[in-house]
Protein backbone atom coordinates (compact mmCIF):
# COMPACT_ATOMS: atom_id res chain seq x y z
CA UNK A 1 0.00 0.00 0.00
CA UNK A 2 2.64 2.40 0.70
CA UNK A 3 3.91 2.07 -2.68
CA UNK A 4 0.73 2.96 -3.85
CA UNK A 5 0.57 6.53 -1.82
CA UNK A 6 4.00 7.17 -2.80
CA UNK A 7 2.88 6.70 -6.63
CA UNK A 8 -0.07 8.73 -5.88
CA UNK A 9 1.97 11.70 -4.12
CA UNK A 10 4.47 11.54 -6.88
CA UNK A 11 2.20 11.69 -10.05
CA UNK A 12 0.03 14.78 -7.56
CA UNK A 13 3.82 16.87 -7.54
CA UNK A 14 4.40 16.07 -11.41
CA UNK A 15 1.00 17.46 -12.25
CA UNK A 16 1.24 19.96 -9.76
CA UNK A 17 4.76 20.87 -11.64
CA UNK A 18 2.09 21.60 -15.29
CA UNK A 19 -0.72 22.86 -13.22
CA UNK A 20 0.43 25.35 -10.75
CA UNK A 21 2.99 27.90 -10.31
CA UNK A 22 4.48 29.63 -7.42
CA UNK A 23 5.66 32.64 -9.61
CA UNK A 24 2.45 35.04 -10.04
CA UNK A 25 2.42 37.19 -13.08
CA UNK A 26 0.21 39.39 -13.51
CA UNK A 27 0.23 39.67 -17.30
CA UNK A 28 0.52 35.90 -18.12
CA UNK A 29 -2.75 36.06 -15.70
CA UNK A 30 -4.74 38.40 -17.55
CA UNK A 31 -3.43 36.61 -20.78
CA UNK A 32 -4.88 33.23 -19.45
CA UNK A 33 -8.61 34.84 -18.33
CA UNK A 34 -8.61 36.62 -22.22
CA UNK A 35 -8.17 33.41 -23.80
CA UNK A 36 -9.99 31.00 -21.74
CA UNK A 37 -12.72 33.38 -21.21
CA UNK A 38 -13.24 36.16 -23.91
CA UNK A 39 -12.00 34.01 -26.90
CA UNK A 40 -8.52 35.49 -27.13
CA UNK A 41 -9.97 38.43 -28.30
CA UNK A 42 -7.92 41.71 -28.82
CA UNK A 43 -8.62 45.24 -30.08
CA UNK A 44 -6.11 48.01 -31.12
CA UNK A 45 -4.55 48.75 -27.89
CA UNK A 46 -3.47 45.27 -26.77
CA UNK A 47 0.43 44.60 -26.05
CA UNK A 48 2.36 41.83 -26.62
CA UNK A 49 5.07 43.20 -24.47
CA UNK A 50 7.79 42.16 -26.75
CA UNK A 51 6.65 38.16 -26.51
CA UNK A 52 5.82 36.11 -29.92
CA UNK A 53 2.11 35.80 -30.70
CA UNK A 54 -0.49 34.17 -33.43
CA UNK A 55 -3.28 35.70 -34.61
CA UNK A 56 -7.12 34.32 -35.29
CA UNK A 57 -10.23 34.93 -36.02
CA UNK A 58 -13.42 33.81 -34.59
CA UNK A 59 -17.39 33.86 -34.74
CA UNK A 60 -18.69 34.19 -31.58
CA UNK A 61 -22.14 34.27 -30.03
CA UNK A 62 -22.84 36.55 -27.00
CA UNK A 63 -26.08 36.83 -25.63
CA UNK A 64 -27.60 35.85 -29.08
CA UNK A 65 -25.53 38.12 -31.25
CA UNK A 66 -22.77 36.93 -33.29
CA UNK A 67 -20.25 38.65 -34.38
CA UNK A 68 -16.25 38.40 -35.80
CA UNK A 69 -13.65 38.75 -32.79
CA UNK A 70 -9.82 39.34 -33.94
CA UNK A 71 -7.50 37.18 -32.00
CA UNK A 72 -4.06 37.03 -30.51
CA UNK A 73 -2.89 34.39 -28.24
CA UNK A 74 0.92 34.29 -26.66
CA UNK A 75 2.95 31.65 -27.81
CA UNK A 76 6.15 30.65 -29.58
CA UNK A 77 6.49 30.78 -33.36
CA UNK A 78 5.67 27.11 -33.72
CA UNK A 79 7.31 23.91 -34.76
CA UNK A 80 7.13 23.49 -38.49
CA UNK A 81 5.87 20.19 -38.83
CA UNK B 1 -21.56 41.40 -52.04
CA UNK B 2 -19.06 40.89 -54.97
CA UNK B 3 -15.23 42.34 -54.62
CA UNK B 4 -13.47 42.24 -58.01
CA UNK B 5 -10.21 42.97 -55.82
CA UNK B 6 -7.65 40.02 -56.85
CA UNK B 7 -5.31 39.25 -53.99
CA UNK B 8 -2.24 36.60 -54.20
CA UNK B 9 0.15 34.68 -52.35
CA UNK B 10 2.89 31.87 -52.61
CA UNK B 11 2.39 28.66 -52.15
CA UNK B 12 5.81 26.89 -51.21
CA UNK B 13 7.67 24.67 -53.20
CA UNK B 14 11.09 23.53 -53.21
CA UNK B 15 11.59 21.36 -56.30
CA UNK B 16 10.53 25.04 -57.89
CA UNK B 17 7.20 23.60 -59.88
CA UNK B 18 4.01 22.86 -57.72
CA UNK B 19 2.59 19.00 -58.44
CA UNK B 20 -0.75 18.11 -58.61
CA UNK B 21 -0.25 14.81 -57.20
CA UNK B 22 1.06 16.34 -54.25
CA UNK B 23 -2.18 18.02 -53.21
CA UNK B 24 -4.03 16.17 -50.01
CA UNK B 25 -5.28 16.36 -47.17
CA UNK B 26 -3.23 16.89 -43.67
CA UNK B 27 -3.55 14.16 -41.27
CA UNK B 28 -5.03 16.04 -38.73
CA UNK B 29 -8.27 17.11 -40.91
CA UNK B 30 -8.19 13.71 -42.74
CA UNK B 31 -9.19 11.86 -39.70
CA UNK B 32 -12.42 13.96 -38.66
CA UNK B 33 -15.24 12.30 -38.95
CA UNK B 34 -17.52 14.05 -41.25
CA UNK B 35 -14.71 14.95 -44.24
CA UNK B 36 -16.13 13.82 -47.88
CA UNK B 37 -12.98 13.42 -49.93
CA UNK B 38 -12.80 12.58 -54.06
CA UNK B 39 -9.54 12.09 -55.84
CA UNK B 40 -8.94 11.36 -59.59
CA UNK B 41 -5.71 12.24 -61.84
CA UNK B 42 -7.32 15.46 -62.74
CA UNK B 43 -9.62 16.43 -59.62
CA UNK B 44 -9.61 16.61 -56.12
CA UNK B 45 -12.95 17.89 -53.69
CA UNK B 46 -13.08 17.59 -50.35
CA UNK B 47 -15.74 18.81 -48.34
CA UNK B 48 -17.34 19.15 -44.74
CA UNK B 49 -13.53 20.20 -43.33
CA UNK B 50 -13.92 21.35 -39.64
CA UNK B 51 -11.70 24.34 -39.78
CA UNK B 52 -12.17 25.59 -36.54
CA UNK B 53 -9.21 25.14 -35.45
CA UNK B 54 -8.22 28.39 -37.55
CA UNK B 55 -9.82 29.94 -34.29
CA UNK B 56 -7.42 30.85 -31.52
CA UNK B 57 -9.87 29.86 -28.36
CA UNK B 58 -11.74 26.96 -30.13
CA UNK B 59 -10.19 24.71 -28.57
CA UNK B 60 -10.95 25.73 -24.94
CA UNK B 61 -14.39 27.00 -25.44
CA UNK B 62 -15.49 24.41 -23.02
CA UNK B 63 -13.79 25.78 -20.34
CA UNK B 64 -15.38 29.61 -21.03
CA UNK B 65 -17.86 30.32 -17.69
CA UNK B 66 -21.44 29.68 -19.56
CA UNK B 67 -23.12 30.55 -16.17
CA UNK B 68 -22.24 34.11 -16.20
CA UNK B 69 -21.89 34.73 -19.73
CA UNK B 70 -24.37 33.60 -22.45
CA UNK B 71 -21.32 32.95 -25.15
CA UNK B 72 -20.18 30.51 -27.46
CA UNK B 73 -17.97 29.94 -30.51
CA UNK B 74 -19.01 28.96 -34.12
CA UNK B 75 -17.98 26.06 -35.86
CA UNK B 76 -16.23 26.62 -39.05
CA UNK B 77 -16.26 24.29 -42.23
CA UNK B 78 -14.88 24.37 -45.56
CA UNK B 79 -15.34 22.33 -48.89
CA UNK B 80 -12.26 23.24 -51.39
CA UNK B 81 -12.01 21.80 -55.18
CA UNK B 82 -8.95 21.36 -56.93
CA UNK B 83 -8.77 20.57 -60.63
CA UNK B 84 -5.83 19.96 -63.11
CA UNK B 85 -5.54 22.14 -66.43
CA UNK B 86 -2.98 22.16 -68.75
CA UNK B 87 -1.13 25.42 -67.75
CA UNK B 88 -2.03 25.29 -64.03
CA UNK B 89 -4.50 24.23 -61.47
CA UNK B 90 -7.69 26.14 -60.81
CA UNK B 91 -10.02 25.84 -57.51
CA UNK B 92 -12.68 26.73 -55.33
CA UNK B 93 -13.48 27.13 -51.79
CA UNK B 94 -16.42 27.65 -49.55
CA UNK B 95 -16.21 28.24 -45.72
CA UNK B 96 -18.90 28.39 -43.97
CA UNK B 97 -19.32 29.97 -40.49
CA UNK B 98 -22.25 27.66 -39.60
CA UNK B 99 -25.98 29.70 -39.00
CA UNK B 100 -24.07 33.25 -40.05
CA UNK B 101 -21.89 33.60 -42.98
CA UNK B 102 -20.76 32.49 -46.03
CA UNK B 103 -17.03 33.64 -48.06
CA UNK B 104 -16.38 31.88 -51.40
CA UNK B 105 -13.76 32.46 -53.57
CA UNK B 106 -12.30 30.84 -56.94
CA UNK B 107 -8.65 30.65 -57.08
CA UNK B 108 -5.84 29.80 -59.79
CA UNK B 109 -2.46 27.93 -58.51
CA UNK B 110 0.10 28.65 -61.42
CA UNK B 111 2.94 26.33 -61.82
CA UNK B 112 5.81 28.32 -59.91
CA UNK B 113 3.67 28.14 -56.57
CA UNK B 114 1.72 32.07 -56.95
CA UNK B 115 -2.02 31.23 -56.40
CA UNK B 116 -4.35 34.30 -57.85
CA UNK B 117 -8.13 34.57 -55.82
CA UNK B 118 -10.10 36.42 -58.10
CA UNK B 119 -13.73 36.47 -56.60
CA UNK B 120 -14.52 37.21 -53.45
CA UNK B 121 -18.10 36.65 -52.59
CA UNK B 122 -19.44 37.04 -48.76
CA UNK B 123 -22.99 37.46 -47.31
CA UNK B 124 -23.07 39.81 -44.87
CA UNK B 125 -21.02 43.07 -44.53
CA UNK B 126 -17.28 42.54 -43.13
CA UNK B 127 -15.26 45.41 -43.89
CA UNK B 128 -13.11 45.00 -40.98
CA UNK B 129 -12.09 41.54 -40.94
CA UNK B 130 -11.53 41.26 -44.96
CA UNK B 131 -8.08 41.13 -45.05
CA UNK B 132 -7.74 38.12 -41.75
CA UNK B 133 -10.20 36.33 -44.29
CA UNK B 134 -8.54 36.66 -47.17
CA UNK B 135 -5.27 35.43 -45.18
CA UNK B 136 -7.28 32.63 -43.98
CA UNK B 137 -8.70 31.42 -47.44
CA UNK B 138 -4.98 31.82 -48.77
CA UNK B 139 -3.85 29.41 -45.82
CA UNK B 140 -6.32 26.67 -45.85
CA UNK B 141 -5.45 26.23 -49.64
CA UNK B 142 -1.78 26.38 -49.03
CA UNK B 143 -2.44 24.12 -46.15
CA UNK B 144 -3.57 21.51 -48.39
CA UNK B 145 -1.93 21.93 -51.20
CA UNK B 146 1.44 22.22 -49.57
CA UNK B 147 0.31 19.63 -46.71
CA UNK B 148 2.33 22.47 -43.71
CA UNK B 149 0.62 23.73 -40.61
CA UNK B 150 2.24 25.20 -38.16
CA UNK B 151 1.01 23.55 -34.93
CA UNK B 152 -2.80 23.63 -36.99
CA UNK B 153 -2.79 27.25 -36.77
CA UNK B 154 -2.91 30.41 -37.85
CA UNK B 155 -3.78 33.34 -40.36
CA UNK B 156 -0.21 35.24 -39.18
CA UNK B 157 2.49 32.81 -39.82
CA UNK B 158 2.77 32.40 -42.78
CA UNK B 159 4.09 33.89 -45.66
CA UNK B 160 2.21 37.58 -46.29
CA UNK B 161 -0.52 37.36 -48.90
CA UNK B 162 -0.30 40.27 -51.48
CA UNK B 163 -3.76 42.73 -52.50
CA UNK B 164 -3.84 42.72 -56.38
CA UNK B 165 -0.99 41.56 -58.84
CA UNK B 166 1.62 39.02 -57.25
CA UNK B 167 4.75 41.40 -55.89
CA UNK B 168 7.22 38.56 -54.46
CA UNK B 169 9.20 41.73 -52.88
CA UNK B 170 6.60 40.92 -49.66
CA UNK B 171 6.70 37.26 -49.88
CA UNK B 172 10.24 37.25 -49.54
CA UNK B 173 10.28 39.60 -47.21
CA UNK B 174 7.69 37.72 -45.30
CA UNK B 175 10.26 34.43 -45.57
CA UNK B 176 13.31 37.17 -43.84
CA UNK B 177 10.34 37.83 -41.08
CA UNK B 178 9.91 34.67 -39.94
CA UNK B 179 13.44 33.29 -39.88
CA UNK B 180 14.23 36.40 -37.27
CA UNK B 181 10.88 35.69 -35.31
CA UNK B 182 12.91 32.16 -34.99
CA UNK B 183 15.97 33.59 -33.59
CA UNK B 184 13.87 36.30 -31.79
CA UNK B 185 11.68 33.74 -30.13
CA UNK B 186 14.74 31.15 -29.22
CA UNK B 187 16.58 33.67 -27.53
CA UNK B 188 13.81 34.35 -25.30
CA UNK B 189 12.71 31.27 -24.42
CA UNK B 190 16.09 29.83 -22.44
CA UNK B 191 13.60 27.59 -20.16
CA UNK B 192 13.16 24.05 -19.34
CA UNK B 193 9.95 22.96 -21.70
CA UNK B 194 11.88 24.65 -24.59
CA UNK B 195 15.36 22.67 -25.06
CA UNK B 196 14.09 20.08 -27.16
CA UNK B 197 11.95 22.88 -29.30
CA UNK B 198 15.16 24.82 -29.35
CA UNK B 199 17.85 22.31 -30.66
CA UNK B 200 15.28 21.49 -33.28
CA UNK B 201 14.22 24.97 -34.97
CA UNK B 202 17.97 25.09 -36.27
CA UNK B 203 17.12 22.07 -38.75
CA UNK B 204 13.65 23.47 -39.24
CA UNK B 205 14.81 26.91 -40.04
CA UNK B 206 17.55 25.13 -42.24
CA UNK B 207 14.37 23.46 -43.96
CA UNK B 208 12.81 26.95 -44.15
CA UNK B 209 15.44 28.50 -46.16
CA UNK B 210 15.83 25.78 -48.85
CA UNK B 211 12.22 26.84 -49.61
CA UNK B 212 13.63 30.47 -50.06
CA UNK B 213 16.55 29.64 -52.15
CA UNK B 214 13.74 27.96 -54.36
CA UNK B 215 11.81 30.86 -54.29
CA UNK B 216 15.16 33.61 -54.97
CA UNK B 217 15.98 30.94 -58.04
CA UNK B 218 11.94 31.31 -59.47
CA UNK B 219 11.48 35.82 -58.63
CA UNK B 220 15.12 36.76 -59.60
CA UNK B 221 15.82 40.05 -57.50
CA UNK B 222 18.29 41.97 -56.48
CA UNK B 223 16.22 42.84 -52.64
CA UNK B 224 15.26 39.12 -52.56
CA UNK B 225 18.80 38.30 -52.46
CA UNK B 226 19.36 40.75 -50.49
CA UNK B 227 17.09 39.31 -47.93
CA UNK B 228 18.64 35.85 -48.24
CA UNK B 229 21.70 37.10 -47.14
CA UNK B 230 20.19 39.06 -44.12
CA UNK B 231 18.57 35.72 -43.44
CA UNK B 232 21.54 33.91 -43.25
CA UNK B 233 23.13 36.40 -40.94
CA UNK B 234 19.94 35.47 -38.71
CA UNK B 235 20.27 31.87 -38.82
CA UNK B 236 23.77 31.70 -38.03
CA UNK B 237 23.11 34.22 -35.15
CA UNK B 238 19.88 31.31 -33.95
CA UNK B 239 22.71 28.51 -34.54
CA UNK B 240 25.27 30.18 -32.09
CA UNK B 241 22.68 30.75 -29.88
CA UNK B 242 22.06 27.25 -29.85
CA UNK B 243 25.14 26.03 -29.54
CA UNK B 244 26.18 28.39 -26.81
CA UNK B 245 23.27 26.73 -24.44
CA UNK B 246 24.07 23.67 -25.32
CA UNK B 247 27.62 24.06 -24.27
CA UNK B 248 27.15 25.35 -20.89
CA UNK B 249 24.50 22.19 -20.62
CA UNK B 250 27.20 19.72 -21.24
CA UNK B 251 29.74 21.71 -19.16
CA UNK B 252 27.58 21.27 -16.33
CA UNK B 253 26.35 17.99 -16.66
CA UNK B 254 29.63 17.11 -16.89
CA UNK B 255 30.45 18.55 -13.57
CA UNK B 256 27.25 16.20 -12.10
CA UNK B 257 28.69 12.77 -14.09
CA UNK B 258 31.93 12.79 -12.24
CA UNK B 259 30.80 13.88 -8.67
CA UNK B 260 28.35 10.80 -9.28
CA UNK B 261 30.94 8.64 -10.25
CA UNK B 262 33.66 9.52 -7.59
CA UNK B 263 30.60 9.39 -5.05
CA UNK B 264 30.21 5.91 -5.94
CA UNK B 265 33.87 4.75 -5.96
CA UNK B 266 33.97 6.22 -2.55
CA UNK B 267 31.19 3.96 -1.54
CA UNK B 268 32.37 1.05 -3.30
CA UNK B 269 36.14 0.84 -2.38
CA UNK B 270 34.67 1.63 1.42
CA UNK B 271 32.45 -1.63 1.13
CA UNK B 272 35.56 -3.80 -0.54
CA UNK B 273 37.69 -3.11 2.29
CA UNK B 274 35.58 -2.21 5.23
CA UNK B 275 32.27 -4.35 4.75
CA UNK B 276 28.72 -3.26 5.40
CA UNK B 277 29.00 -3.78 8.95
CA UNK B 278 30.73 -5.96 11.54
CA UNK B 279 33.30 -8.55 10.09
CA UNK B 280 31.19 -11.45 11.86
CA UNK B 281 28.02 -10.57 10.41
CA UNK B 282 28.88 -8.36 6.87
CA UNK B 283 26.02 -9.46 4.89
CA UNK B 284 23.14 -6.71 4.62
CA UNK B 285 20.54 -9.64 5.08
CA UNK B 286 21.79 -9.80 8.74
CA UNK B 287 21.70 -6.35 9.38
CA UNK B 288 18.53 -5.50 8.23
CA UNK B 289 15.57 -7.78 9.61
CA UNK B 290 12.57 -8.56 7.25
CA UNK B 291 10.59 -6.03 8.62
CA UNK B 292 13.27 -3.54 8.30
CA UNK B 293 14.01 -4.16 4.91
CA UNK B 294 10.65 -3.64 3.48
CA UNK B 295 10.81 0.32 4.87
CA UNK B 296 13.83 0.82 3.94
CA UNK B 297 12.81 -0.50 0.31
CA UNK B 298 9.91 1.74 0.54
CA UNK B 299 12.07 4.72 1.62
CA UNK B 300 14.33 3.82 -1.41
CA UNK B 301 11.66 3.70 -3.04
CA UNK B 302 10.58 7.19 -2.56
CA UNK B 303 14.47 8.77 -3.00
CA UNK B 304 14.46 7.50 -5.79
CA UNK B 305 11.45 8.47 -7.09
CA UNK B 306 11.81 12.34 -5.84
CA UNK B 307 15.46 11.84 -8.11
CA UNK B 308 13.82 10.72 -11.24
CA UNK B 309 11.37 13.25 -10.95
CA UNK B 310 14.15 16.51 -10.68
CA UNK B 311 15.44 14.59 -13.92
CA UNK B 312 13.21 13.62 -15.58
CA UNK B 313 10.89 16.68 -14.93
CA UNK B 314 12.47 19.15 -17.42
CA UNK B 315 12.74 16.49 -20.27
CA UNK B 316 9.08 15.45 -19.91
CA UNK B 317 8.32 19.21 -20.34
CA UNK B 318 10.18 19.72 -23.23
CA UNK B 319 9.01 16.51 -24.72
CA UNK B 320 5.46 17.28 -24.26
CA UNK B 321 6.14 20.96 -25.53
CA UNK B 322 7.30 19.47 -28.57
CA UNK B 323 4.69 16.59 -29.78
CA UNK B 324 1.71 18.27 -28.05
CA UNK B 325 2.54 21.68 -28.22
CA UNK B 326 -1.56 22.36 -28.09
CA UNK B 327 -1.81 20.64 -24.77
CA UNK B 328 1.12 22.17 -23.53
CA UNK B 329 -0.41 25.60 -24.49
CA UNK B 330 -3.70 24.91 -22.36
CA UNK B 331 -1.64 23.38 -19.58
CA UNK B 332 0.25 26.87 -19.22
CA UNK B 333 -3.23 29.21 -19.68
CA UNK B 334 -4.40 27.00 -16.91
CA UNK B 335 -1.23 27.14 -15.01
CA UNK B 336 -0.92 30.96 -15.07
CA UNK B 337 -4.67 31.17 -14.25
CA UNK B 338 -6.35 33.01 -11.48
CA UNK B 339 -8.31 30.13 -9.86
CA UNK B 340 -11.88 32.46 -8.85
CA UNK B 341 -11.92 33.08 -13.21
CA UNK B 342 -11.94 29.03 -14.35
CA UNK B 343 -15.55 27.38 -14.50
CA UNK B 344 -16.28 24.27 -12.42
CA UNK B 345 -14.45 21.94 -15.31
CA UNK B 346 -11.24 24.05 -15.13
CA UNK B 347 -11.05 24.07 -11.45
CA UNK B 348 -11.39 20.67 -11.26
CA UNK B 349 -8.79 20.25 -13.41
CA UNK B 350 -6.34 22.47 -11.17
CA UNK B 351 -7.69 20.60 -8.43
CA UNK B 352 -6.02 17.11 -9.84
CA UNK B 353 -2.76 17.76 -8.25
CA UNK B 354 -4.15 18.27 -4.72
CA UNK B 355 -6.42 15.40 -4.72
CA UNK B 356 -3.80 12.96 -5.75
CA UNK B 357 -1.21 13.94 -3.46
CA UNK B 358 -4.14 14.01 -0.49
CA UNK B 359 -5.24 10.27 -1.75
CA UNK B 360 -1.36 9.29 -1.51
CA UNK B 361 -1.23 10.78 1.84
CA UNK B 362 -4.83 8.93 3.24
CA UNK B 363 -3.25 5.73 2.19
CA UNK B 364 -0.14 5.84 4.46
CA UNK B 365 -2.46 7.52 7.43
CA UNK B 366 -4.85 4.05 6.60
CA UNK B 367 -2.27 1.96 6.75
CA UNK B 368 -0.08 3.29 9.98
CA UNK B 369 -3.54 3.41 11.75
CA UNK B 370 -4.13 -0.03 11.05
CA UNK B 371 -0.58 -1.26 11.84
CA UNK B 372 -0.54 1.08 15.76
CA UNK B 373 -4.46 -0.24 16.08
CA UNK B 374 -2.86 -3.73 16.10
CA UNK B 375 0.20 -2.99 18.08
CA UNK B 376 -1.86 -1.16 20.36
CA UNK B 377 -4.26 -4.50 20.81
Amino acid sequence: MEIIAILFIFVGFLAMSFLWTAKKDLFLEDEADRCLNNFCEVDESWDSQGRVYTKGLAVVEKDGKKRFVKQAKLCDIGILN
Amino acid sequence: MSEDVIWTGWIPTNKGEIDFNYIELPDFIKSQKNVSYQASLKKRTYEYLDVSYLSDSYRYKQYLKKNTKKQTETKINADISFEKHTNNIGGKIKITYVDFITIESDFVINPNGVIEFYTFEVSTNIQDFVKEIKTLIYVLVKTIVHGDAHHHQKIDIALDIVEGKFDAKVVSKSFLNYIKLAEKNTKKTNNCESILRNENIVYEIEGYMTYFESFKELFEDAQIEKDIKFAKNVMNSLKNTVAKRRNKEVFSSSIITTTIAFFGILISTNILFNGFWTPQCNDIICFFSEQNRYYYFVGTFALILASFFMVVNCKLKSHIYYYHYERFEFLRLLRNSNFKNLNWYGKSLKMIPLVLILVGILLFVYKYKTIILNNGN
